[in-house]
């Protein structure tokens, strides 16, 4: 009878095998869930940029852990280390499988060269979120900024992101940006680099 | 008669709540009204709306809506990878941790997370599950469990442990998607990770006239072999209608 009827046991979480990552909820669960920690990060803040903050570093905390464990996952235990390269990653793998779909763009800031912008028509945290007028240019987006600093900054490109509502020729809702600006030290290392 | 004193809105207030659709309000007695106008008096707003369903009628005029089980409605609403929702679950837990310091005070406030989805989220569950009134405790227990959990974790619960007054069960979880990645540190020992479940249940349960206090009895991430959760009915509030015409 040994094993019949039980699932395993494991002591560690390491021992256990990691998932294949095809597992679903639904969205309204996640909605749920976003919106009591943007309501719940409301209560300890006083200014919008505080809120922000917030948002963004619980973001960050997704992004690490996301940069690992797709690394580890889908790529073998190696990760970019060319800007082209995990810009790219973000764009195309991270957002993949953590919204579904690939980000709308990836563009190249055209004033400064050390500017990157992700966009996205719709994005997933903002899709049940309307922002009050008197909370300004606030943007749930933050959070979103949060994850693709934390998987840049723990790939070791420091950046700092943000995250903008952009208006949209002919459409109702802004679409929003993610703004990314590489630290000096990563465009050095890039060009050294060749 | 002045309507802030209208006894039609001001319980109105306290008994319904708004959908997403703006202009149709659903009660949890499964009444549907539609909003004809919204006055702005000081600083309370005055609804006006008129009676559109009612469960007696769609009892007698209608033939009844099939209910929808669990995998057909997890299978035709918008997903997510569920991923993300544990990662961004976890960060939440850290956040709290670190702000709240008191493990106590965490599972406090993952519980009254918990509660604010619920009451929110039952208006959700009606509206797709088609689910008909529950005869007893019983009937709510297993609807939750089979159809509650799918549709909105994608994973189904077992319902056991019944007492002997039908008053208490147990759902029962192998697979829950908030702890993948997982392990509690030793400095937190005394946290209900999970909590926000039992707040979603207690919330969503007293939408529908249910008062029940919900406790962990097992969990996987304190060594035990599942996730239990025991829910024990304390009270049922008893419907009446909304208001009464001649008020």
């Amino acid at each position: 009878m040994i094993g019949v009827g039980k699932i395993k046991q494991y002591s560690n979480v390491l021992d256990k095998p990691l998932s294949k990552g095809k597992q679903e909820v639904s969205l309204s669960a996640f909605a749920f869930l976003f919106s009591e920690l943007v309501q719940y990060n409301q209560t300890q803040v006083d200014n919008i940029a505080e809120l922000e903050r917030r948002l963004e570093d619980a973001g960050y905390a997704v992004g690490a852990r996301v940069l690992e464990l797709l690394c580890h996952r889908d790529k073998g235990n190696r990760r970019e280390t060319r800007l082209l390269g995990i810009l790219s990653f973000v764009h195309s793998t991270v957002w993949k499988v953590l919204f579904g779909k690939v980000a709308d763009s990836l563009e190249k800031g055209t004033e400064h060269e050390d500017e990157y912008m992700i966009s996205e028509k719709e994005l997933l945290v903002n899709r049940f979120i309307s922002i009050p007028k008197d909370m300004g240019t606030f943007n749930c987006g933050a959070f979103v900024a949060g994850i693709v600093r934390g998987v840049l900054d723990s790939a070791g490109f420091p950046a700092v992101v943000t995250a903008h509502f952009v208006p949209m020729e002919g459409q109702q809702r802004p679409r929003t940006t993610i703004l990314i600006k590489f630290a000096e030290e990563v465009l050095r290392r890039e060009a050294r680099l060749g | 008669m002045g309507p802030e004193r209208n006894p039609k809105t001001t319980r109105l207030l306290g008994l319904f709540w708004i959908t997403r659709n703006p202009r149709l309000l659903r009660a949890g007695l499964g009444h549907n009204y539609a909003i004809q106008s919204i006055e702005q008096r000081g600083s309370s707003q005055i609804f006006n709306f008129t009676v559109l369903s009612s469960r007696k009628q769609i009892k007698g005029s209608m033939p009844p809506v099939a209910p929808r089980s669990g995998d057909a409605i997890f299978a035709n609403v918008e997903r997510v990878n569920a991923e993300l929702f544990t990662l961004t679950y976890g960060a939440i837990v850290r956040q709290l941790l670190t702000d709240l310091e008191e493990v106590e005070e965490v599972n406090k406030q993952l519980d009254q997370m918990g509660y604010n989805i619920g009451i929110r989220l039952v208006d959700e569950f009606l509206a797709k599950s088609n689910v008909s009134r529950c005869v007893d405790f019983k009937e709510t227990a297993d609807v939750i469990a089979k159809v509650g959990f799918k549709m909105f974790l994608g994973v189904t619960a077992s319902v056991t442990n019944w007492d002997a007054d039908g008053t208490s069960c147990s759902f029962v979880l192998e697979d829950n998607p908030l702890v993948d990645f997982v392990e509690l540190p030793d400095t937190c020992q005394g946290l209900y990770y999970c909590n926000i479940l039992s707040g979603v249940i207690r919330g969503a349960l007293e939408m529908v006239s249910m008062k029940t206090e919900v406790t962990w009895v097992r969990d996987m991430l304190r060594g035990d072999d599942a996730f239990e959760l025991q829910v024990k009915l304390l009270k049922q509030v008893p419907e009446e209608y909304p208001y009464k015409d001649d008020e």
